[in-house]
């Protein structure tokens, strides 16, 4: 098995015919990453476990039809495709058990193995800390609005909720998130 | 958007997007069983794997058949010409000797020696030409008497030669010899009936079968079957007086069988393969159970007053489902296994008794339905 740089530039040459050999390379590599993604949304790890499959599934049936307009970022712009796709999974999984569990706030069982260290010192535990003290609904319109990049009427389609409340719910959580920053780095 | 608020989404945006959790080991494995099992393309990789490894077992055993074929029959036959040609010129040489009439099942012949005149012709054919009639015929004067050219059986047959004062020399025949392809086929019709399930399933279709060796047949072919299965459920208490108490589902189906068939002995047979299944239609039903308080009025023998006596009757009857289990879907097979006793009927005909079981695989595999099948089969095979 190559490094993560040939897969990249591999894939980036002839994403539209892949075989199983690099099906199962594309798995492992993004599969760490998109389980983050899933877990922005849903709480469990069984259950982001089970998004990431979906998602790898509606991945590998389409990865035909993603575009790339700048191959110098064919890795970021791929990554980001593959994130809206588990985030939409992600929020149909919610959907299906609305009044589930699912809702609950990501807890301290996320995996820190890895801390990744940001400027001014913000760690990813900090960063899961923030986005944890928002509530379900900021905080799901936050990361697809800001991380994702879905734009208000998308989100309000996947969320059920009006474009104008999406906006509400965004600015409200940037006021909370800078409230927690401010508290966090003080 | 001021600045502070800026540099924390940015930060925020940087952090998840480098966050990664570690690759688990065997969650590829997993999806990969996931990924074949729901999607087409899955489908139809695990469907041409198959048909790969079908076409595989078939030049397998044909080409098993090819090789093993002619040597058998080469060595028969040989055998066989080698006997005559030994005993007739044994005969040639000594008219008083008399030699047994050897069966079929004798094998002991010795290949012609060295410089006996007869072992450089040891061909079928060469028997008509008339040089080596002396050599079949031991009688002398009969030659006017010659059978007809040779046939692919020589029986000795004293009421035809009045002449023939010998025991008899040879017989051969060609039993057991080499057959053509086109003459390996046979073809029948089956009936089967099934006696594990509640009700007997009846089966009735057309066979036929392919000797691929001496002890190898591939058998195929066509049955119409209905089939009753039921459902294991436990009973629901759908109101106060009304329980489900079980389901079960009425199919009509056609079944293409593909078999090997193993001849080890003259007459006994074992049997492997696969089916598919096509449902044709499929009924379910619902069977329910009610309780109903019913009142019968009595007259008191003592005094003539009616009196009401109340009793509870329980009514069974069927509803039928509006949602059905198997039509319409695919990748519905059984794997068939069955040993069976072939008797000969008479000279063309062989009759067949089969007993079998039939077990479900793929989307005949459901544990809430027991389709589980066994019983016996008759075919008569042409």
């Amino acid at each position: 098995m190559g490094t993560d740089n040939d897969l990249v530039e591999v894939l980036s040459k002839d994403w539209q015919n892949i075989g199983d050999k690099l099906k199962e390379r594309i798995y492992k590599h993004y599969w760490g990453y998109l389980m983050g993604v899933a877990l922005r949304y849903v709480s469990d790890r069984d259950t982001a476990g089970m998004v990431v499959n979906d998602s790898f599934m509606k991945i590998f049936s389409n990865l035909a039809a993603f575009e790339c307009a700048d191959m110098e970022n064919f890795n970021k712009l791929l990554k980001g495709w593959m994130a809206k796709i588990t985030a939409r999974t992600a929020l149909n999984e919610i959907r299906k058990y609305k009044n589930g569990a699912l809702r609950e706030s990501l807890t301290d069982e996320h995996d820190w193995r890895f801390p990744v260290v940001l400027q001014d010192n913000l760690y990813i535990e900090n960063v899961w800390d923030l986005i944890n003290n928002l509530s379900p609904n900021y905080r799901k319109v936050f990361t697809l609005y800001e991380i994702e990049g879905f734009n208000h009427d998308e989100i309000a389609e996947l969320m059920g909720i009006t474009a104008s409340s999406s906006r509400v719910y965004l600015a409200r959580a940037k006021e909370k998130l800078k409230m927690l920053y401010r508290t966090l780095m003080v | 958007m001021d600045s502070e608020e800026r540099k924390l989404i940015n930060e925020i945006r940087d952090g998840l997007y480098d966050f990664e959790i570690p690759y688990e080991d065997g969650n590829w494995e997993n999806f990969k069983k996931l990924y074949e099992e729901r999607t087409p393309e899955g489908h139809r990789k695990r469907r041409k794997t198959l048909i790969i490894r079908l076409k595989y077992i078939s030049a397998a055993a044909l080409i098993g058949a090819l090789v093993h074929m002619p040597w058998n029959d080469t060595e028969k036959v040989g055998m066989k010409q080698y006997r005559i040609f030994e005993q007739a010129g044994a005969d040639t040489k000594d008219k008083e000797i008399t030699l047994q009439l050897l069966n079929n099942r004798d094998t002991l012949v010795a290949p012609p020696s060295a410089g006996h005149p007869i072992e450089q012709t040891p061909k079928i054919a060469s028997l008509t030409e008339p040089r080596l009639h002396d050599h079949i015929v031991i009688e002398p004067n009969a030659s006017e008497m010659m059978p007809p050219p040779i046939s692919p059986t020589i029986v000795e047959d004293k009421a035809t030669y009045p002449s023939w004062q010998k025991e008899p020399i040879a017989t051969l025949e060609s039993q057991g010899g080499y057959t053509p392809a086109s003459g390996r086929w046979k073809f029948g019709l089956e009936v089967n009936s099934s006696l594990t399930t509640y009700r007997p399933n009846v089966a009735a279709g057309i066979l036929a079968q392919f000797e691929v060796a001496q002890k190898i047949k591939l058998s195929t072919g066509l049955t119409y079957s209905r089939i009753s299965a039921i459902h294991d459920t436990d009973p629901v208490q759908l109101s106060y007086d009304t329980k489900m108490v079980g389901t079960k589902s009425l199919i009509k189906a056609i079944d293409i069988p593909l078999s090997i068939v193993y001849e080890p002995t003259d007459g006994w047979y074992a049997s492997v393969g696969v089916s598919a299944l096509a449902v044709l239609d499929e009924d379910k039903f619902y069977r329910m159970e009610s309780e109903v308080l019913q009142e019968n009025v009595m007259m008191d023998p003592e005094n003539g007053a009616s009196i009401s006596v109340f009793e509870v009757v329980k009514n069974e009857y069927s509803e039928r489902s509006t949602d059905t289990d198997f039509e319409g879907r695919s990748n519905l097979r059984y794997l068939n296994l069955s040993i069976g006793r072939k008797q000969r009927f008479n000279k063309n005909t062989d009759l067949l008794f089969e007993p079998f079981i039939k077990i479900p695989m793929g989307g005949l595999q459901r544990g809430d339905v027991n389709l589980l099948n066994s019983g016996i089969k008759v075919k008569v095979l042409f």
